[in-house]
């Protein structure tokens, strides 16, 4: 096990974290990092914030047991040290799953980010969503509107879409897509086209991945064994 | 319930309001407590929890035993909407326990306008709304905080209400309410009981008889038993007070997200506008070794990355010096930030200011209050011109570029020249702005924003008139036309809202029925500007036959019985008199904390005293 001055944590946002925003969250974890007394490196300047770099942004209202984050500290520590020490002032809805020390040169994590896996569990009754569904992949086009800035654009998301399948006896809808900053698909900007409203569904993030040149998915650790 | 709940959240705005799951929120067992107490904050979740004396609370009652306490904020009007569509009665956060299942349900009294959502989370908990509807079944239906020492409007939906400091009589509240569960005494044996208690106040056992103008003539007890005058509670020494080690840390951004610690309760200035300046009497500060332990605990267990040190006047803290350099160079050392939420002209350097919030050139407060000394005289408003140009000069000399000016309007003896005063005072400052900031530097930003002066009880001028709407518009406008400068922003309070909160201020029980109407017709959220709604309070005046001009407008006699003639602050109606006296004398009155007694009998009728931590006038 190796000391390094950078860990990167994956962690879980729970039932009460799910309509925490990005920007509410970073907070929380520099707070977090601050009464768990860990030395985090901060930036310079006037407001110096703890040095954490996040995978990608969650957005509002899922849970997650994906979301990763790299923290960069003064003196060296083992990550299962930060985890636990973080695990142990964290509020209920968010908790450190796992971790792995970083070599001393990395790429930012958020750069490296295309997939993104999620369970959509449907609430209500929907009968015809595992035809729908099969239809929609069937097609190469699927446009959905997609505000930006009060203006609203037709885009093509077939692409973005690595599968999507209806899991009937679990009333899950399983989608694997675009994620990151070069494509990305926000799972309910699909609902849409699946019939379905912002209320009938809970969604949740099971994995986030980095596919390689080689069309391997790896997980942000798994890259770290490459 | 809570399940029933979490299913509505992803339809309204900010659900994070509702879910619960802080850090520091306490869940403690119901099964294992005697006694269940809701805190009830009569507005949103952001304001709500920047209440400190809400939060204090909390911990007080949840370190007890036999005691817990959950928290409960107003739903915005899109939440209502969805309880209401799913049968959901107001729940309490932490266990999602209809607010109608504890034994008590306690509200903070913060200002006059959210009286009505007082009532409609009555409505939203279907508890009933009436104290003379409730019964064994019900919880009792406290308040505390600065309305209380005016509570007369709600007085029919109180159960009781607690006058002053709530750190020690908590305690003996929570004792009484555990002992009449336990020999199971009818709710009015266990308000005779409360109404033991000193500091507390239980409107039902006390009859108010009107004459045939429609003022109070009589105030009287209806049992023999209870006191007929309510003195507020007082922590003599806060140092021994208890204060929580850690504060629930919301999710999302509220109002005051950082670290408070208070410095001091009570401010002997004198203002003669100022309820807070008289009801929390005398000057009682924390020693610097106390405010920095405090501030370490609470920075510890919360993660804070900003300490803000509040009182009604920080920078007249006897130590502020010593403190403020000893506390900034310990957070400078933990990368956290201090900040002082209420600068004064005369007694807060503005080098101080410049030591600790250099990174952050938000912006300058002042409140000099009136324009010309005359007014400020009047009123007893101890800032120089003189003081206030040189406080601002440093200021833009050391980098600051936005000052902002509190004024009020409307004030006793008020002409022209004290509105041409605020102009000019305006003006200079722009001025010095102009000349002090370098060349190349951002151009000076005055942002001047006026309020109307309302009479409050408990004051010198709990005799005065609100000034006429219509005069007061005029008198906006007329700032508004000589403040039009590139350079001053003006903004002015919303006349209407000065009005209500004018009558409520000031009002008597005949207030319950208005507020039950306005309530019935729609209106909450008064404080909101696109809640408010005027129009309909007007009708609900017309409705019930009450007049609020009579509320608003009426000069006082010197002999009138006012509504909170029985509650007492501790300041004697005789030394109110006198300040009303002297502000037409123009005369002012010095800082008792500083110099001699004023005399205003707290101190000697409460058997506590100003005590300076440590400072020089320690006495
Ligand atoms: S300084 Fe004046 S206005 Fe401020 S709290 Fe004290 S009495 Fe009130
Ligand atoms: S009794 Fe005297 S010393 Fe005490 S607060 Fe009043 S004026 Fe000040």
């Amino acid at each position: 096990m190796g000391i390094s001055s950078s860990v990167r944590l994956r962690f879980s946002v729970g039932e009460t974290g799910r309509y925490i925003s990005h920007l509410d969250i970073l907070r929380l974890m520099g707070r977090a990092v601050r009464r768990a007394q860990l030395p985090i490196a901060y930036s310079q300047g006037f407001s110096p914030t703890p040095k954490l770099a996040f995978a990608s942004t969650l957005p509002v209202g899922l849970t997650s047991e994906a979301e990763y984050v790299d923290l960069q500290l003064r003196t060296g520590i083992d990550c299962q040290t930060v985890q636990a020490r973080l695990n142990s002032v964290l509020p209920e809805g968010f908790r450190f799953l796992a971790g792995a020390d970083l070599p001393e040169r990395y790429p930012a994590l958020m750069s490296l980010i295309t997939t993104a896996c999620y369970q959509i569990r449907v609430l209500g009754d929907a009968p015809e969503l595992a035809q729908r569904i099969v239809g929609l992949m069937a097609q190469d086009q699927l446009m959905i509107v997609v505000k930006r800035k009060h203006k609203e654009k037709q885009v093509n998301i077939r692409a973005l879409i690595d599968s999507l399948v209806y899991d009937a006896p679990l009333r899950q809808i399983e989608l694997q897509c675009a994620s990151g900053v070069k494509s990305n698909l926000r799972p309910m900007d699909l609902l849409p086209l699946l019939g379905l409203g912002l209320g009938d569904v809970l969604i949740h993030r099971s994995a986030l991945l980095i596919k390689t040149d080689a069309g391997e998915f790896l997980t942000p650790f798994d890259v770290l064994k490459e | 319930m809570k399940q029933k709940l979490i299913q509505v959240l992803p339809e309204v705005s900010k659900p994070a309001r509702y879910t619960d799951g802080e850090l520091h929120a306490y869940h403690k067992d119901w099964r294992q407590t005697t006694v269940k107490m809701a805190l009830a904050f009569p507005d949103t979740y952001e304001i709500g929890m920047g209440n400190l004396g809400f939060q204090i609370l909390y911990h007080i009652i949840n370190q007890r035993q036999d005691s817990l306490a959950e928290r409960v904020y107003m739903p915005w009007v899109d939440m209502q909407e969805k309880m209401k569509e799913a049968g959901l009665p107001l729940t309490a956060l932490e266990s999602g326990q209809p607010l109608a299942d504890f034994d008590i349900v306690g509200f903070t009294l913060q200002y006059e306008l959210s009286f009505s959502n007082i009532v409609k989370m009555l409505d939203l908990a279907g508890i009933p709304r009436l104290s003379a509807q409730r019964d064994s079944r019900h919880p009792l239906v406290i308040a505390g905080g600065p309305c209380a020492f005016n509570p007369e409007p709600l007085a029919d939906f109180l159960d009781c209400a607690v006058l002053g400091d709530g750190e020690e009589v908590i305690h003996e509240l929570l004792d009484a309410v555990t002992s009449c569960k336990e020999q199971q005494l009818s709710r009015g044996d266990t308000l005779l009981k409360l109404a033991w208690i000193p500091g507390v106040y239980v409107p039902q056992f006390y009859e108010i008889k009107y004459t045939n103008q429609g003022k109070i003539k009589t105030i009287r007890t209806t049992e023999a038993a209870v006191p007929s005058t309510i003195v507020k509670r007082v922590v003599a020494d806060l140092d021994q007070a208890p204060f929580p080690d850690r504060i629930v840390v919301p999710y999302i951004q509220t109002v005051h997200d950082r670290a408070i610690v208070e410095v001091m309760r009570g401010c002997t200035r004198g203002c003669r506008f100022c309820q807070a300046g008289m009801i929390y009497r005398p000057v009682r500060e924390r020693s610097v070794e106390t405010v920095k332990r405090q501030a370490r605990q609470l920075l510890d267990s919360t993660g804070y990355e900003q300490v803000s040190l509040t009182s009604l006047s920080t920078g007249d803290y006897s130590k502020v010096e010593q403190l403020v350099t000893e506390l900034a160079a310990e957070c400078r050392r933990r990368g956290v930030s201090v900040s002082l939420p209420s600068l004064r002209v005369d007694s807060f350097s503005v080098k101080q200011a410049v030591e600790i919030e250099k990174f952050k050139k938000t912006g300058l407060t002042f409140a000099p209050e009136a324009g010309t000394q005359r007014l400020r005289d009047v009123i007893n408003k101890n800032v120089r011109e003189e003081d206030l140009y040189e406080a601002v000069d440093a200021a833009f000399a050391s980098g600051w570029f936005q000052i902002k000016l509190y004024f009020m309007i409307g004030l006793p003896t008020e002409t022209w020249a004290d509105l041409d005063g605020i102009a000019a005072l305006a003006g200079n400052v722009l001025e010095i702005g102009r000349r002090r900031i370098p060349k190349g530097g951002r151009k000076p930003i005055v942002n001047v924003s006026v309020a109307s002066f309302v009479p409050k009880p408990g004051t010198p001028f709990q005799w005065e008139a609100f000034n006429d709407q219509e005069v007061l518009l005029a008198k906006y406008n007329y700032l508004r036309k000589q403040l039009r400068h590139g350079g001053i922003n003006f903004s002015a309070h919303d006349v209407r809202a000065s009005y209500l909160e004018a009558v409520f201020a000031r009002g008597d029980r005949r207030l319950g029925r208005v507020l039950a109407r306005a309530v019935d017709l729609g209106c909450q959220f008064d404080g909101w500007k696109e809640h408010f709604r005027y129009d309909l309070w007007m009708e609900a005046f017309r409705d019930e036959y009450i007049d609020s001009e009579f509320y608003a407008y009426r000069k006082r006699q010197a002999d009138e019985v006012f509504p909170w003639e029985h509650l007492s602050s501790g300041v004697s109606r005789k030394f109110l008199w006198l300040e009303r006296e002297r502000a037409y004398q123009g005369v002012t009155t010095g800082d008792c904390r500083f110099a001699k007694c004023t005399g205003c009998c707290v101190c000697q009728d409460l058997g506590v005293a100003n005590m300076l931590k440590g400072g020089d006038g320690d006495q």
